[in-house]
């Protein structure tokens, strides 16, 4: 149970991080900090507190926040490795902590190289895998997860339900990663008017910066179909699975506050807060879809009762 | 900004004409001082291979970052009162913006260029380029905000010409 709840704290310590990266990028204050991983030639934790002044408060932030998460996923793997029976979780926590170094080797080099948008992309989408692998650790070490939610009847068996919910996962973090080259190639105001583009449906004109940024509000509404397919099929098919509504119902909340979100960062001509508060709820979205996911496909992990496809009934099987 | 009905900070050089005459490089490095938070100057012209010395006079600490399109690309950090760091330009360019990402007021424009016929305008947006050979040029005037203007000149041998450009705020 301990060891869940440091799981919990990694994971939200990544969402915290994820937070200061996104206003990181929304200040213009990536190259405040030219060197790395010195800090004007400091170490970084050495910097004094009274130089922490303009963009350097927000870069310097992310960084002592990065090497905070970094070092929480180390102890995690450590812990994973010395207390965790199950081989594939303790190798989530390997591979956590390979994708953080990466991550902090990714955000030096996006630093010294003068933030090329491929790096920079890079980072950005490599952060949210780094936040799903804390929040799926956090999941598969939770009570719930290990009785296989037996509280709550036998678990279903339902291949709709991991393909709906799966595509989801993919296809925001694909929206995800589209968003990420639409803030790092500087086009999150290309298209200046919502929901219309240019007092239109459809761009009348195009460059290269305007389709990037039309193709983030089309991923948008794929990804809001795609939710509403899973939620919609989780709470009529399975409305009695608490782990299961209960995610559907998060991920709706926050689709609706990321929408919001999306529209007031182009309305607000990318207000730094609301920008970095889109860039959080998007990977917040995510790693709920990821929840879902891995919820509904709890039966494929072993140790659970199983109820085969259908609307709520008895079970009629066991793994 | 304009005084006395003339626009300041206005880059006034020789975009053409020249050919293929090359001019002495300046060891003199010209000054780009870092003072209350803000570029002295604002605009300012160097040759290329001369040496720029950034200095920094205030009591917090800069980064500047210089985004050039042909030269290499820059970013050094001054933590402290009295720093230097000195650049040399390899290629002509025009302009070149340099920023401080640590205060994202502060701007600078420099122009790069293999000649030393340049000059910036002043109080009145008065300026002068001394010492041009006769011939024909094209003569350019660059301003942050409204963009460049050009004219064609002839010079005479130990000839003046007064060259004004009007600019549309």
């Amino acid at each position: 149970m301990i060891l869940h709840l440091f799981a919990l704290v990694v994971a939200a310590s990544t969402a915290l991080l994820i937070f200061a990266g996104g206003l990181v990028t929304s200040t213009g204050s990536g190259l405040s900090v030219p060197d790395w991983p010195t800090t004007y030639g400091w170490s970084m934790f050495t910097f004094p507190l009274d130089k922490m002044v303009g963009g350097i408060r927000y870069e310097h932030t992310h960084r002592l926040i990065a090497s905070t998460v970094g070092f929480l996923i180390l102890v995690l793997a450590i812990w994973l490795r010395r207390a965790e029976p199950r081989l594939w979780v303790r190798r989530l926590g390997y591979i956590a902590l390979g994708a953080v170094v990466t991550q902090g080797v990714l955000g030096g080099i996006t630093v010294l190289w003068f933030l090329p948008d491929p790096i920079s992309i890079a980072h950005a989408s490599l952060a949210q895998i780094v936040f799903c692998l804390t929040v799926a650790i956090a999941l598969v070490t939770s009570p719930g997860w290990t009785a296989a939610y037996a509280g709550r009847g036998p678990v279903p068996d339902d291949s709709l339900l991991r393909t709906l919910a799966t595509a989801t996962t993919v296809l925001v973090f694909v929206q995800i990663v589209i968003g990420a080259t639409m803030r790092h190639t500087e086009a999150g105001l290309a298209i200046p008017d919502f929901p219309l583009a240019f007092g239109q449906l459809i761009p009348p004109h195009w460059d290269g910066k305007i389709a990037v940024h039309f193709a983030h509000r089309v991923g948008a509404l794929v990804a809001t179909v795609a939710i509403l397919a899973t939620a919609g099929h989780v709470f009529y098919r399975h409305g009695r699975r608490v782990e299961l509504w209960r995610a559907s119902a998060l991920l709706l909340v926050l689709l609706v506050t990321q929408i919001t979100l999306g529209a007031l960062t182009v309305l607000g001509e990318k207000h730094y807060i609301i920008n970095s508060l889109h860039v959080v709820t998007g990977a917040s979205v995510l790693v709920t879809s990821l929840v879902l996911t891995l919820r509904g496909s709890r039966v494929k992990f072993g140790g659970a009762k199983v109820r085969r496809a259908g609307p709520e009934g008895p079970a009629r099987g066991h793994a | 900004m304009v005084s006395n009905g003339g626009l300041e900070n206005v880059f006034v050089y020789v975009k053409d004409g020249l050919g293929d005459l090359k001019f002495p490089v300046p060891t003199t490095p010209v000054v780009l001082n870092q003072q209350g938070c803000t570029y002295l100057p604002r605009v300012f012209g160097i040759q290329a291979g001369q040496p720029l010395e950034i200095l920094n006079s205030d009591e917090t600490l800069h980064n500047i970052h210089a985004l050039p399109a042909n030269n290499r690309e820059f970013n050094r950090g001054q933590a402290l009162k009295g720093l230097t760091h000195t650049h040399v330009f390899t290629t002509a360019e025009v302009m070149v913006p340099f920023k401080c990402d640590v205060h994202n007021w502060m701007n600078t424009w420099v122009g790069v260029l293999d000649h030393p016929f340049y000059a910036v305008s002043g109080s009145g947006g008065a300026f002068e380029i001394q010492g041009l050979p006769p011939g024909t040029y094209i003569i350019e005037a660059w301003h942050e905000k409204l963009g460049a203007k050009t004219q064609t000149v002839t010079v005479g041998p130990k000839e003046a010409k007064d060259v004004s450009f009007a600019f549309t705020m």
